[in-house]
């Protein structure tokens, strides 16, 4: 039976390269994205930088859930938001100091601290963050012995104005530096520069260490006896710390690394969410086309199994032959796609890269987990794909296979209706998805139902569809009406990578467009400030902004507002990330339309909240009840509720007063600050207030609009990211199937030939065929993106008062006249290539 | 008939309707009749008199849709399709017009096809005995499209009795073929009976290729229309023009 199905497979060579190619690049599209989310999950496996001299690091929790009082509670399952940390309680160095083989435990506080360098001028703050501005925290002397260092010139800090500036630096002992503290700009006098392999940063005083980090402990590095074995001392710390402080990590080797500040941290997140949905994406599509071009060349062979069938072939062997080739071809094929991958991954990542979308120095590695789930999902598929065709092929009688060789059966079995409209219902519950904070993430999840349950249901379809695309009463045209009749399954398997191609790149980018375009609507809604106070430079503004600018005359409210996230154990006990922002809670009304719904926002001050009315629904909280939540350093807070707000777009699910945030986040610092104006008011006194804090006063609808063009800017590049490499491969599968379709019905078109039909009259019939495949792939397509507007537009209703629909013609232009122009070109090709012979 | 012998084939009250949403039509209706072992049986009928259907029925490639088909001592009207092709492969050899040979595989292949799909590791000297039989020896390696319509119709009689079945049946065996290589395939067949004792049942419109049976059934609207033993070609000319003109009579 072998010989038998290699001899096949040797004589049907455009369906089996057909196939090989559908799948390898499939196969290769998943690996891609699979090695590139790998690659992301596993973050760099580096040392410690800072804290090389330090065996064990006890540190703060890097996610929510485990509290002192709850030890077993919810796992810490969700990361912290990004740029927050969590801090080690003050108590817990006294304990690990008294632990056997500890020699000296050294308290890490990292504060807030942005300088500019280079040119020696001390003006107004700028520049931090970048990798060539002067460290951005500040940390005392003593973990300075943490990590290996040399002095290069002058010495340690002694007074609390000194610091410790680290090479390579412009200036020198003496020198006078501005840096941007939590309290402002704050003036320091170079005491000396060390060379260090530990990364940029600023060693001052501990006194001056301790004030800037609002006295909050980064971590507690242990020093030990030489030779002291680190995994024995970590479990004596873990179990010293484990009744009191469960929540803090113990950290030894390369994990210790974690301990350390990681600026990228947060693009990092960013990029494992965009990875995980180009990844997702491709595993659909690779999917979709894989499926249906094995089902497509099974179908074609239809003729083929009834002779084998006539041989005396039971179905149970047709079955076999047909699932061995798509095993054997599946396995090549997938093979080949794997091999391919590891050249595509750093391509990918690279580009990632360049765009801004990954971290600077982020590299794909070959894993080998992507590559064999890549390869496994392509065999499984294409097993699954020729084997359900291969049932259908079987089952049919000998004699009637033969006589009904040419024309397909008709009808589609119950278990294709159930799929495909099971795909079409799965859009319902993923509405209310569409609303949060990872809508888009969602949307892309509504469109691949949308086009998954329409390329299921392609095969019912196109014959109503199809009948209405053939008009007209010359020769061509009834055989092409008669072609969609009799043969709509042909039609169903060509015309499906079209729909998958207009119908994703619609359905995402109209999608995709809506919500945003509906976020920043709303959020114009919601922001009554006509000004605010944003930083001038790099470096972040101060606490004191807010006061500052709120003491100028006729400025009747100064609301300091910080993103942040917080958690919620929900009703089931899973913590799930919400929206926060902290806001100076009384005045935020007057700067912010805040739809309150019930109590009010004047108690928003001290160990209370606000709260969305999804969080308080999902966590059946009213006003005047405890909210429990765990804010962005991960510890677990009882918040009274004051106040419930609706829903909106732009709005978080949480309002925290600004006093939490000095507590409970890294930097606590506003992104701005909104201000409500009397009339009158006038915004050059507020500038002259806050330029010397390094902010400046800006107009509201202008700032959006910046930010609005940077957010489009990434999105954009986003949905490149997702869909780019996808729709590649679908357009590849448009001509792949094509030419499958084509040269399966050589000898039909032969006969239609003998039967007295010109070249140009038969060329005239392909040509017609791939028009209508065209087309009736866009009107799929279409179907597709204003079904997934329909969805966006219900989902996003009782969060905005408007949402403004964004349709890229454009886009859907270029990929209907894309998908046209390859099913006719790779249609028509290969029949005027055959016909020649002739 | 009234041999000891059992019958190779034997049809009861055979039956098959085709419908299609309301339209039916009855292709049998009601055929009885036995096919004694080592005969050489032609079918004949006009075109729609259900001919190929009682072939399809009896070789078990179509299920009738009433009445009983034995095949020796086995029937096979009630058989699962698994079993039911299991047994064809076994029991039974087909000849079809179109000689549906597959057309990737070389002509030794398509002889060996039938063993191996019965699990079987055919000898390349029994399959090159049975081609060679049919006067294709030289023709081992070739594909269907380089080999003529008598040869090709040859290595599917090859194909047919490669695994040595109680009953032929050849469906217009030489209907595709010109009349000087349809007599080589008759000739072939009709020595298969004299020489193996092979008993075939052969469907044709030919009354030259109806001559070489040994006795002739007639059909006509799904039933039995009289038989001829004996046949020579002009008897059955007759027998045919007469059942067509009461056939156009009856539509009329």
């Amino acid at each position: 039976m072998i010989a038998v199905a290699l001899r096949t497979l040797a004589a049907r060579r455009t369906s089996f390269v057909g196939s090989f190619v559908a799948l390898a690049l499939g196969v290769a599209l998943f690996a891609t994205a699979g090695l590139t989310l790998a690659a992301v999950l596993d973050g760099p496996a580096e040392p410690p930088r800072w804290y090389p001299h330090s065996p064990v690091v006890v540190a703060g929790p890097d996610g929510a859930g485990v509290t002192a009082e709850d030890p077993d509670g919810p796992p810490a399952n969700s990361g912290l938001p990004p740029g927050e940390r969590g801090f080690v309680p003050a108590d817990a160095a006294a304990t690990l100091r008294t632990l056997p083989g500890v020699t000296d435990v050294v308290v890490d506080y990292a504060g807030y601290a942005a300088f500019a360098d280079g040119s020696g001028k001390v003006d107004a703050p700028v520049a931090a963050g970048g990798g060539a501005a002067g460290g951005t925290e500040a940390h005392p002397w003593a973990a300075s012995l943490l990590h290996p260092y040399r002095m290069v010139a002058g010495g340690p800090p002694v007074a609390d104005d000194q610091v410790v500036l680290t090479a390579p630096t412009g200036r020198r002992p003496g020198d006078p530096v501005v840096v941007a503290t939590v309290d402002g700009p704050r003036r320091f006098t170079v005491s000396g520069i060390v060379e260090t392999t530990a990364g940029p940063a600023l060693y001052v005083t501990e006194a001056t260490a301790v004030r800037l980090a609002r006295g909050r402990v980064a971590a507690v590095a242990l020093l030990a006896v030489p030779d002291t074995d680190a995994e024995a001392l970590t479990g004596r710390v873990a179990t010293a710390l484990a009744d009191r402080h469960p929540q803090l990590r113990v950290l030894t080797g390369d994990d210790r690394r974690s301990a350390e500040p990681d600026p990228d941290a947060g693009l990092l997140v960013a990029t494992a969410s965009l990875v995980g949905s180009t990844a997702g994406l491709a595993g659909f599509v690779c999917v979709v086309v894989v499926a249906g071009t094995f089902a497509f060349t099974v179908a074609q062979r239809r003729r083929e199994f009834a002779l084998l069938r006539t041989a005396g072939a039971t179905p149970r062997q047709v079955r076999r032959l047909v699932l061995g080739e798509a095993a054997l071809v599946g396995a090549l094929a997938g093979a080949a796609g794997c091999g391919l991958s590891p050249v595509l991954a750093p391509l990918f990542a690279r580009w990632l890269t360049d765009n801004g979308l990954a971290p600077a120095g982020f590299t794909a590695r070959t894993a080998w987990w992507p590559l064999v789930v890549a390869f496994g999902l392509g065999l499984l598929v294409a097993v699954a794909g020729a084997g359900t065709a291969a049932r259908r092929a079987a089952r049919v009688r000998p004699v009637e296979a033969l006589h009904a060789a040419t024309v397909e059966p008709g009808g589609s079995g119950v278990v294709r209706w159930v799929c495909g409209l099971g795909c079409l219902g799965g859009v319902v519950p993923m509405l209310p998805f569409l609303s949060t904070p990872e809508g888009a993430a969602y949307l892309l999840v509504v469109v691949m139902l949308l086009v998954g349950g329409c390329a299921l249901l392609l095969p019912v379809l196109v014959r109503p569809v199809g009948r209405l695309l053939t008009p007209g009463r010359g020769p061509i045209a009834v055989l092409a009406r008669a072609g969609v009749r009799t043969e709509s399954r042909r039609y169903a398997s060509t015309i499906a990578p079209v729909l998958v191609t207009v119908g994703l790149a619609g359905g995402a980018l109209a999608g995709t467009g809506t919500i945003s375009a509906a976020g920043a609507a709303s959020l114009r809604d919601q922001l009554t400030a006509p000004l605010l106070v944003v930083p001038a430079g790099a470096a972040r503004l101060p606490e004191t902004a807010g006061p500052a600018a709120g003491g100028v005359p006729g400025v009747t409210a100064a609301v300091r507002a910080k993103a942040t996230g917080v958690f919620d154990a929900g009703r089931n006990g899973t913590l799930r990330q919400r929206t926060a922002w902290y806001v100076d809670g009384p005045a935020a009304g007057r700067a912010l339309r805040l739809p309150v719904v019930d109590g009010s926002l004047d108690g928003l001050a001290g160990e209370t909240v606000a709260v969305s009315a999804r969080l308080a629904g999902s966590s059946g909280w009213t006003v005047g009840d405890r909210a429990e939540l765990w804010l962005g350093d991960g510890t677990r807070a009882s918040l009274r509720v004051v106040a419930v707000l609706d829903d909106r777009l732009g709005l978080p699910d949480a309002l925290l007063p600004w006093s939490l945030a000095t507590a409970h986040t890294s930097v606590p610092l506003p992104d701005s600050v909104y201000l409500g104006l009397a009339p009158g008011a006038d915004p050059a006194a507020v500038e002259a207030a806050v330029a010397p804090l390094g902010g400046t006063v800006t107009d509201t609808a202008d700032h959006l609009a910046v930010l609005d063009e940077e957010f489009d800017r990434l999105s954009r590049l986003s949905l490149l990211a997702i869909l780019g490499m996808a729709l590649v491969y679908t357009a590849i599968s448009i001509a792949n199937t094509a030419l499958m379709a084509t040269t399966g019905r050589v000898r039909e078109l032969r006969t239609l030939r003998l039967a007295g039909a010109t070249r140009r009259q038969i060329l005239g019939l392909v040509g017609r065929e791939a028009v209508t495949v065209g087309v009736a792939g866009a009107v799929f397509g279409a179907l597709v993106t204003g079904a997934s507007l329909l969805a966006v537009r219900v989902a996003l209703a009782g969060y905005a008062d408007t949402v403004p629909i964004q349709v890229p013609w454009s886009v859907l232009l270029v990929a209907v006249a894309s998908g046209s122009v390859l099913t006719c070109a790779a249609s028509v090709a290969p029949a005027a290539v055959a016909l020649r012979h002739r | 008939m009234t041999t000891s012998e059992e019958p190779a084939v034997r049809l009861r009250g055979l039956h098959r309707t085709y419908g299609h949403r309301g339209t039916t039509v009855r292709a049998l209706n009601g055929v009885s009749v036995d096919f004694p072992a080592g005969s050489f049986t032609a079918v004949m009928g006009p075109s729609g008199s259900g001919k190929s259907t009682l072939l399809h029925c009896a070789a078990g490639l179509d299920r009738p849709t009433g009445g009983e088909v034995h095949l020796g001592g086995t029937r096979l009207d009630d058989l699962s399709e698994t079993r039911l092709t299991l047994l064809r492969r076994q029991r039974i050899g087909f000849v079809f017009q179109q000689f549906n040979l597959l057309p990737a595989l070389t002509a030794e292949l398509n002889v060996a096809l039938p063993l191996m799909l019965g699990g079987r590791r055919p000898k390349r000297a029994e399959i090159r005995v049975a081609l060679a039989d049919v006067g294709l020896a030289d023709r081992l390696g070739h594909r269907p499209a380089e080999l003529s319509g008598g040869q090709q119709q040859r290595v599917a009689i090859a194909r047919a009795l490669v695994t040595r079945p109680e009953v032929l049946f050849a469906d217009e065996p030489t209907g595709a073929l010109d009349s000087a290589t349809g007599r080589e395939v008759l000739t072939l067949l009709r020595g298969m009976v004299e020489e193996r004792r092979q008993t075939v049942l052969m469907v044709t419109h030919d009354p030259v290729a109806a001559a070489y049976a040994d006795r002739v059934l007639f059909l006509r609207d799904g039933r039995l229309a009289g038989e001829l033993v004996g046949p020579t070609p002009q008897a059955v000319a007759e027998r045919m023009t007469g059942l067509e003109a009461e056939a156009s009579g009856a539509v009329r």
